[in-house]
């Protein structure tokens, strides 16, 4: 690199202070203040030389005052370029409004792809917030567990649903378990000669909470002992405490065969 | 014309400052004159304190400048009171009696005992 060619490039980077213009103008105020030194000097009777060393004695050190002047200008450059960099972020803003104003179908778009990416976002996060983040509502989520009734034994699953019955012993005698609640989602089709029909659980109409379908009962005879506040608002406090089966509920479908 | 024969105190330059372009606009050297004028020549603030002292207070916004043409066309730099400035030449103003007038009324009392 030539010694000529650094010389442009740092100077438009320093700060605005320094440039040729301020300096012309450090130089033009304190000269003027000399000249009318001297001027009113000259009037009082001294020569012109005389006037002129006079002048510049009395002003003292020119380029210590433009130091000083310079000091205090360049803080007032700075101030200046904040103000500038606050101007230029306004006038993008009214340049983009303006745009969005002529061109309302442009608008039109960023503003659903915006929305549509908002939207999404939130979405995915108050699924996420439910299943990850959010404790179950329940006193200890952690000792919360699944039961499922392993029928290998009978050539079956390891993870069958339980009967009825079978989950009626588990919530009266599992002495491991504080309270159990049994839900139940199966929904077979019946076919036969007639038209098919959907069974569905009676039991999670008739007997339960009709959103989550859940069977509870407490062994101490208090009805949903650690299930969610909703649930027991949707009604599961009635459940199944009465201890019949909930395939006792079917009847109404032979009746209706 | 007398030389000043007193330093000025720390502090009192801008007041004097604002105090000189409260009556409109002033070039440096017809601030200097004016304060020079107004008190008998017994202050003087020097160049050396006047200038910088001018471009602070445009710093701060308390005085704004502008080029304009003097006397024999001269380009010359005014400066001007802006209205924050003239609420500080009020502000400083109010210090400053509370704070001469102290320090008249310790020297006037009795020290003895």
């Amino acid at each position: 690199m030539g010694p000529g060619e650094r010389g442009p490039r740092r100077r438009t980077l320093r700060v605005r202070a320094d440039a040729p213009g301020v300096e012309a103008e450090l130089d033009e105020e304190v000269r003027f203040h000399l000249e009318k030194k001297v001027e009113a000097l000259m009037a009082e009777g001294w020569s012109r030389e005389d006037a002129e060393a006079e002048a510049h004695r009395r002003f003292g050190d020119v380029n210590e005052v433009k130091r000083g002047m310079r000091r205090m200008t360049r803080k007032k450059e700075r101030k200046m370029m904040v103000g500038g960099w606050r101007e230029a972020v306004f006038q993008d803003i009214r340049y983009a409004l303006r745009t969005l104003r002529e061109k309302p179908l442009f608008a039109v778009v960023v503003s659903l792809t915006l929305a549509l990416g908002i939207g999404v976002n939130t979405a995915i996060f108050s699924v996420v917030d439910g299943i990850l983040f959010r404790p179950l509502p329940f006193p200890e989520p952690d000792e919360l567990v699944v039961l499922w009734t392993d029928v290998t034994a009978r050539g079956g699953p390891d993870d069958e649903w339980f009967s009825y019955a079978n989950f009626r012993d588990v919530r009266d005698e599992a002495a491991s378990l504080e309270a159990a609640a049994a839900w139940g989602g199966w929904s077979p089709t019946w076919t036969d000669t007639q038209e098919p029909q959907q069974l569905g659980l009676p039991s999670s109409r008739r007997g339960c909470c009709p959103r989550c379908s859940a069977w509870t009962r407490s062994r101490g005879g208090r009805s949903c002992p650690r299930i969610t506040s909703r649930a027991r608002r949707d009604g599961c406090s009635s459940a199944t405490a009465s201890g019949s089966a909930p395939s006792a509920a079917i009847p109404p479908l032979w009746d209706r065969r | 014309m007398t030389e000043s024969n007193l330093n000025l105190i720390r502090g009192t330059v801008d007041l004097l400052i604002l105090k000189a372009l409260s009556g409109g606009e002033r070039h440096g050297y017809a601030v200097s004159e004016w304060l020079r004028e107004a008190t008998d020549g017994t202050l003087l603030v020097e160049e050396g304190t006047l200038y910088p002292a001018l471009h602070r207070l445009e710093a701060k916004g308390w005085v704004e400048a502008e080029w304009g043409l003097s006397d024999n066309n001269r380009r010359a730099k005014y400066y001007r009171l802006t209205h924050a400035g003239a609420e500080r030449l009020e502000a400083e103003r109010r210090t400053w009696s509370l704070y001469a007038s102290a320090v008249d009324k310790a020297l006037a009392e009795d020290a003895a005992g």
